[in-house]
């Protein structure tokens, strides 16, 4: 039996014949972070530690490069162990959740930016938005809340 | 009128046959015309020659193409293209089989954008004399025809006022990082005529593509056709589920090369004069998918 783990921690899981390291991990209900399953976006990406790889399916040298290959880099949607294989899941933070946090970020600090001294007019118009952007978010915060009620 | 629609986009594919049996036998396209390392498709209520190429080789969107209304349409959107910066090149009829002479633009997040007037009419599948509603025979989802995509880009902001400026296009909802008039735009959905979005751009990796959507009739066919993707083993990125933005209805999902599609069905109406709408990031997770009211990674993440 061939099989696949997750180093540090995760338990040897079989590969069934022509299996991909994620889909064998999956099955086994190991999470990883996944993106198109289909060889497209090279989210799923991981370290091979110990063992061999093939991929018969195409994959395309702008989602893993030769160099990759080379460094022990494996697309876990495609990537075939030929022997036992251990991987490793890479540190590199999920980007949505850093896009998502600096895009709150950004939001939060654009409503507590001063007012610019001598635009009187916008200072009014900015603090009408303030006080609705503030409604809003208070009315998400209980649960069935209309947010236009306001 | 200017750009009527995004008459194709151009797709790379890692593996053909892959991608033929999910283009035709999943998603019911027509195949039109084959080439070494191509194949054309037209949805059935289409009538150009094509809306969809697969060219093997790489993944994501190699060009989108544009159709206007007249002839003369091309020399003004050359006109306006060059006045604001971008590279543009005339292209000659054939240079896309069974399209007509126009020109070649390079948007400002490297997306490449094709605008003509002609094309090989074939006709949709159910004529135009005393037509039945749909083909009988319809494959898998037997989608209708190309509705949208979405793009990446570092600059929105940038990329929307090419839109407004070069295509005419005005912007229907807009994800901005407040309501403030200096807000930065984060995400955009433009159109030209009453279609409530045929391009929409996103904060990403520059010139990539989010997706490309096929329109369906309404809630029951997208839920048939996620139906469907699991009979087929595609895998589905989201849906069936609705958006908060356009109020569509929506099954994202990967194609074999692991291009996102979309299955699109419903919308508002836009006219040039509807009021804007804005979204903010607090509310962006329910302006996309509207019931979780949460954005997996995958949604800003996976690109081709």
């Amino acid at each position: 039996m061939t099989a696949v783990r997750m180093s540090p921690d995760g338990v040897p899981v079989e590969v069934r014949e022509g299996e991909t390291i994620l889909r064998a991990l999956a099955r086994a209900g190991q999470a990883q972070r996944v993106g198109c399953r289909r060889g497209g976006c090279g989210i799923c990406k991981v370290d091979l530690l110990e063992g061999e790889v093939a991929y018969e399916a195409v994959v395309a040298p702008s989602v893993l490069s030769e160099e990759e290959k080379d460094a022990g880099v494996c697309l876990s949607c495609r990537a075939v162990p030929l022997r036992d294989t251990t991987v490793a899941l890479r540190d590199d933070a999920p980007p949505a959740a850093s896009w998502l946090l600096r895009l709150r970020e950004e939001h939060e600090h654009a409503r507590r930016r001063p007012p610019a001294p001598h635009q009187h007019h916008e200072h009014h118009h900015q603090q009408q938005h303030h006080q609705q952007s503030s409604t809003r978010i208070a009315a998400d915060a209980g649960a069935g809340t209309n947010q236009k009620g306001a | 009128m200017g750009i009527m629609r995004m008459g194709y986009v151009h797709t790379r594919v890692t593996d053909l046959a892959a991608a033929r049996q999910h283009y035709e036998e999943t998603l019911g396209l027509y195949p039109v015309l084959e080439e070494p390392g191509k194949v054309y498709y037209k949805g059935w209520d289409e009538w150009d020659h094509h809306s969809v190429v697969l060219e093997e080789g790489g993944v994501g969107a190699a060009k989108f193409g544009w159709k206007v209304q007249r002839d003369e349409d091309i020399e003004e959107i050359e006109k306006k293209a060059w006045e604001f910066g971008c590279s543009v090149e005339r292209m000659s009829r054939g240079e896309n089989p069974e399209i007509g002479d126009g020109i070649r633009i390079i948007a400002p997040s490297t997306h490449v954008m094709e605008v003509y007037s002609q094309a090989t009419a074939v006709g949709m599948e159910v004529g135009t004399h005393n037509p039945e509603r749909f083909p009988r025979h319809l494959r898998g989802v037997g989608v209708p025809g190309l509705d949208h995509a979405l793009i990446a880009t570092q600059d929105p902001g940038l990329l929307e006022r090419f839109f407004h400026h070069v295509f005419d296009m005005y912007t229907t909802e807009r994800f901005a990082s407040s309501f403030d008039d200096d807000a930065k735009t984060i995400a955009s959905w433009m159109t030209t005529g009453n279609q409530y979005h045929s391009i929409a751009c996103i904060e990403g990796p520059e010139g990539k593509l989010h997706h490309f959507a096929f329109k369906l009739e309404d809630w029951n066919a997208i839920g048939h056709a996620a139906d469907l993707f699991t009979m087929d083993d595609v895998p589905i990125d989201m849906g069936p589920t609705k958006h908060g933005i356009t109020r569509g209805s929506t099954v994202y999902f990967f194609d074999p090369a692991g291009n996102r599609n979309e299955v699109f069905a419903g919308g508002a109406m836009a006219y040039p004069d509807r009021p804007l709408i804005t979204w903010t990031p607090d509310h962006i997770a329910r302006g996309i998918y509207y019931h979780a009211r949460e954005i997996n990674d995958r949604f800003t993440t996976v690109y081709t």
